[in-house]
């Protein structure tokens, strides 16, 4: 749970983040939400992963195309695609601008993630902690609450590292065009 | 390069602290006996032991009170329940009951009652969520110092 809980808040700041970056067009912005994305990707990734280990001794199964486990599928497959589009288009500010959409238009999946369990009859337990109240027991609440603080810290600082990474690396290419080209001019003046 | 390693090997050093001390908290919650063990090493104040009700022998008397017998694999062990009403009791289910050996009486007192938790599951669940993203923040930081690395060699702050 609280890494798929990570994950959601991940794509919620992909999806402002990228709304910024069309109304203001900055490009660190948008170098933070590739950075989002991806680590939404994983944390996506193994939300689904130990939610299946979880479901094998409680329901009997790994996988069930239930509601909440589809949505979330999705959910994964809308970032896998996002991150792909990204390596795809050679125009950087193309590439910002399409991935930019697809975040924003793959966020009407977070509502369907979030209802689907009150939409639908699934196998998947109703929502513990809702409007109505808490339905589950002090003894897993208090744990549950600290890990998912304690996976919100840990994503925050991942996305540092990684906006970091991806800015440091097109800093790298720019100065790398620059030197190529300074030494094509000095071979041209020489 | 020797800084970033340095931190990193701390991290790791720290994190198998963490994990040998969880460990050692919880190792008596691990650890249960079985009924021939009980019987043979008699055991005094509270054990943890792991069998499974067998078919017939339950008998409920009222609410929190119960009697059975708890199946080994060679041995089986009389037991007598008193404590809060049980969800889990039911015959041919595997349980863990906790309480005292009775040597004069030869019955287990036992006082709660618990299902045996999957720790294959829990630890396998464990490892695959923290395990790659350890190594992908890992993957990450490496990358981020060879990068600077790399702008320091490009002479990126010389003045032109």
């Amino acid at each position: 749970m609280p890494l798929a809980h990570t994950s959601l808040i991940g794509y919620t700041v992909l999806a402002l983040g990228s709304l910024w970056y069309l109304w203001k067009r900055d490009p660190i912005v948008d170098n933070m939400c590739q950075a989002v994305a991806a680590l939404s990707a994983v944390f996506t990734a193994l939300a689904l992963g130990t939610g299946m280990i979880w479901g094998k001794p409680t329901w009997d199964t790994w996988w069930t195309w239930d509601a909440r486990l589809t949505s979330f599928t999705v959910l994964l497959l809308i970032l896998v695609g996002y991150l792909m589009l990204r390596t795809f288009v050679d125009d950087p500010e193309k590439e910002a601008r399409y991935g930019a959409i697809l975040a924003i238009v793959g966020f009407v999946d977070l509502p369907i993630i979030h209802f689907s369990v009150e939409w639908w009859r699934t196998l998947h337990q109703p929502q513990s902690i809702s409007m109505r109240g808490v339905s589950i027991s002090s003894g897993l609440l208090v744990p549950l609450v600290f890990m998912s603080i304690g996976m919100s810290l840990l994503f925050s600082y991942m996305l540092m590292v990684r906006t970091q990474l991806l800015y440091l690396d097109r800093l790298l290419h720019a100065k790398k065009g620059r030197l190529l080209s300074q030494f094509h001019l000095s071979k041209s003046d020489s | 390069m020797t800084n970033f390693y340095l931190r990193w090997g701390g991290v790791l050093i720290v994190a198998i602290v963490f994990i040998v001390l969880t460990y050692n908290h919880y190792r008596d919650n691990l650890a249960s006996l079985v009924p021939q063990q009980v019987k043979q090493e008699a055991p005094t104040g509270d054990v943890r032991v792991l069998g499974m009700v067998q078919g017939g022998t339950l008998e409920t008397r009222e609410a929190g009170e119960a009697t059975f017998t708890l199946l080994g694999k060679n041995a089986t062990l009389p037991v007598h329940y008193q404590g809060p009403p049980p969800d889990n009791l039911r015959e041919l289910k595997i349980l863990i009951l906790i309480g005292t050996w009775n040597a004069a009486t030869q019955v287990f007192e036992a006082r709660d009652i618990g299902i045996v938790p999957n720790y294959g599951f829990i630890a396998g669940a464990y490892l695959l969520g923290l395990l790659p993203l350890a190594l992908f923040l890992f993957a990450m930081a490496r990358r981020v110092n060879f990068l600077y690395e790399e702008i320091k060699a490009s002479k990126l702050y010389e003045e032109e």
